[in-house]
């Protein structure tokens, strides 16, 4: 479950949160990345809570505000969880997230949020 | 309450350059969004007028308006490349003249040469305060509108030049820092106000629930005036004799500093919220200070609030006076109109409909200061009331929506 040349073997708390929030982290060598949102439900709702202790509302509003000042653009939407899996591997550098019990050998677990 | 435990899962499927993480769009990459405000006000008075600016040219008394808060704009994000996008926000809202005329908000080709760095050249935002780079995006705030007591001291909306914005994490900060330089043009009833040389800096800082910004910008100002009261007090100046008084009133020897600090504190429950700043104008308009402090109760889809806001004058526009009265009442009648000082007790509640769609009910209690208008404007220039230390209330209400 690694991509064979990847110099992003982990990440910390607050790159990940830096990331969901719209935050470039700070990587050793500055790689871009993309991100992917799971649909609208508990599992992004559980995620934004336990990651930036913000509510769905709070970061519908965060991200108003960076999308509307051309600031940045929020996560693609997967359409359901398969379809994020989809989009993790098909893609390049491509982060989200994912319950425990849908990890495959596909995928590189980064973090893990209690 | 889920109990599931949840994962961040990288996987990198090949060698990439450094901005190959967007190789999986196509580009060029064109997205529609928009946003508004669709809201009435009406206050307690028929001889004042209830403004959300002070470039409208009128405003709420006892009958609803729709015009002081609604809005809509539309918003066009076109990405040519992982580093090259272009964005333009057309806005409709009453401005001067009371026209709706669509105008173009912000257009700007953005450069990301890094990631968190973006650079903008064109019509870009002037962010001298808290809110003043999302002043018409309501939904963003629990309130129908920013305390009008802090944004009346620059009711400037836009920047045409460059700003440089990069968001970063260092350690457990979440850091967003922005410069910008360029020019503000701002046509005001009866003239222009312009900010020339524009240069600035914001600083953004976040760390867990807690969130602060400390902003400082300086600028030349140029004032043009024309119409009936600038006419008599010209040509009464000039009858006289009298030097400096025009001087006062209008030119481009002006220089501007606003400074910015608030802070905000938002838990899932509750939030608690606050704004310092202040105006220091050499010429044509009064420095001023001005505050708030909110705080916002979450429950279920509803938010009730309540503020408190004042802004205060620390100088008059014009300093100096004449040996004659009738001339002195007319730039008495200019400082008050360029006066905004005034204090506000404010309750409201929020109705969240849905992701997209808020609903909010607010009333307020204005007192403007003795010789001023605040952010009221006389409904008859003949009869002028409004500085008579009588609140004034308004109640509105307004649907919040973006899409």
């Amino acid at each position: 479950m690694t991509g064979v040349r990847s110099n992003i073997t982990s990440l910390s708390r607050t790159d990940a949160e830096a990331l969901f929030l719209g935050y470039a982290p700070l990587y050793n060598d500055r790689r871009g990345s993309a991100l992917v949102d799971a649909p609208p439900g508990p599992v992004r709702e559980e995620l934004y809570q336990k990651l930036t202790g913000r509510t769905p509302a709070q970061i519908n509003a965060h991200w108003s505000r960076l999308v509307f000042t051309g600031k940045g653009m929020p996560p693609q939407e997967a359409k359901s969880v398969a379809d994020a899996k989809e989009i993790i591997t098909s893609g390049v550098n491509v982060i989200g997230y994912v319950t425990k019990n849908e990890l495959s050998p596909s995928l590189r677990v980064l973090y893990v949020i209690q | 309450m889920i109990k599931q435990h949840l994962c961040l899962a990288l996987l990198v499927s090949a060698a990439c350059n450094a901005f190959a993480a967007d190789g999986q769009y196509d580009f060029p990459k064109i997205e529609v969004s928009g946003y508004g405000t669709i809201g009435a006000a009406r206050s307690d008075k028929e001889d004042s007028l209830y403004r959300s600016s002070t470039i409208q040219e009128s405003g709420a008394k006892k009958d609803w308006d729709f015009g002081v808060d609604s809005v809509v704009a539309v918003q066009l994000h076109a990405k040519a490349s992982p580093m090259l996008s272009f964005m333009a926000q057309g806005v409709s809202r009453k401005g001067l003249g009371d026209s709706y005329d669509p105008e173009i908000l912000w257009a700007t080709a953005n450069i990301d040469p890094m990631p968190g760095l973006s650079i903008r050249v064109g019509r870009t935002i002037l962010p001298l305060f808290s809110h003043s780079d999302t002043l018409y995006l309501n939904h963003v705030r629990d309130w129908i509108r920013p305390p009008p007591e802090v944004y009346t001291l620059a009711p400037y909306k836009n920047l045409d030049g460059i700003d440089a914005v990069y968001r970063f994490s260092a350690g457990s900060y979440l850091v967003e820092a922005q410069s910008f330089f360029g020019v503000s043009r701002l046509p005001i009833p009866s003239g222009n106000a312009d900010l020339n040389g524009v240069h600035g800096i914001r600083i953004g800082v976040a760390q867990d629930a807690f969130s602060a910004l400390v902003s400082y910008a300086r600028a030349q100002v140029t004032v043009g005036v024309y119409g009936d009261v600038f006419d008599r007090i010209n040509a009464g100046a000039d009858r006289a004799k009298l030097s400096g008084v025009k001087e006062q009133i209008s030119g481009s020897d002006g220089v501007a500093t606003y400074k910015s600090v608030s802070f905000k504190y938002e838990k899932p429950s509750f939030t608690v919220t606050g704004e310092y700043a202040r105006r220091e104008v050499t010429a044509y308009y009064g420095s001023a200070h001005a505050w708030y402090m909110g705080v916002s109760k979450k429950i279920g889809a509803f938010t009730p609030y309540a503020y408190t806001a004042r802004q205060k004058s620390d100088s008059p526009a014009i300093k100096s006076f004449t040996p004659y009265p009738s001339l002195n009442a007319s730039l008495e009648f200019l400082n008050a109109a360029r006066n905004n000082a005034q204090r506000s007790t404010v309750i409201g509640v929020r109705y969240d409909i849905s992701d997209k769609v808020a609903f909010k009910l607010q009333g307020e209690r204005i007192l403007p200061d003795k010789g001023a208008w605040g952010v009221f404007r006389p409904a008859d220039f003949a009869n002028v009331t409004i500085s008579r230390e009588q609140p004034i209330h308004v109640v509105g209400f307004s649907f919040d929506f973006y899409f």
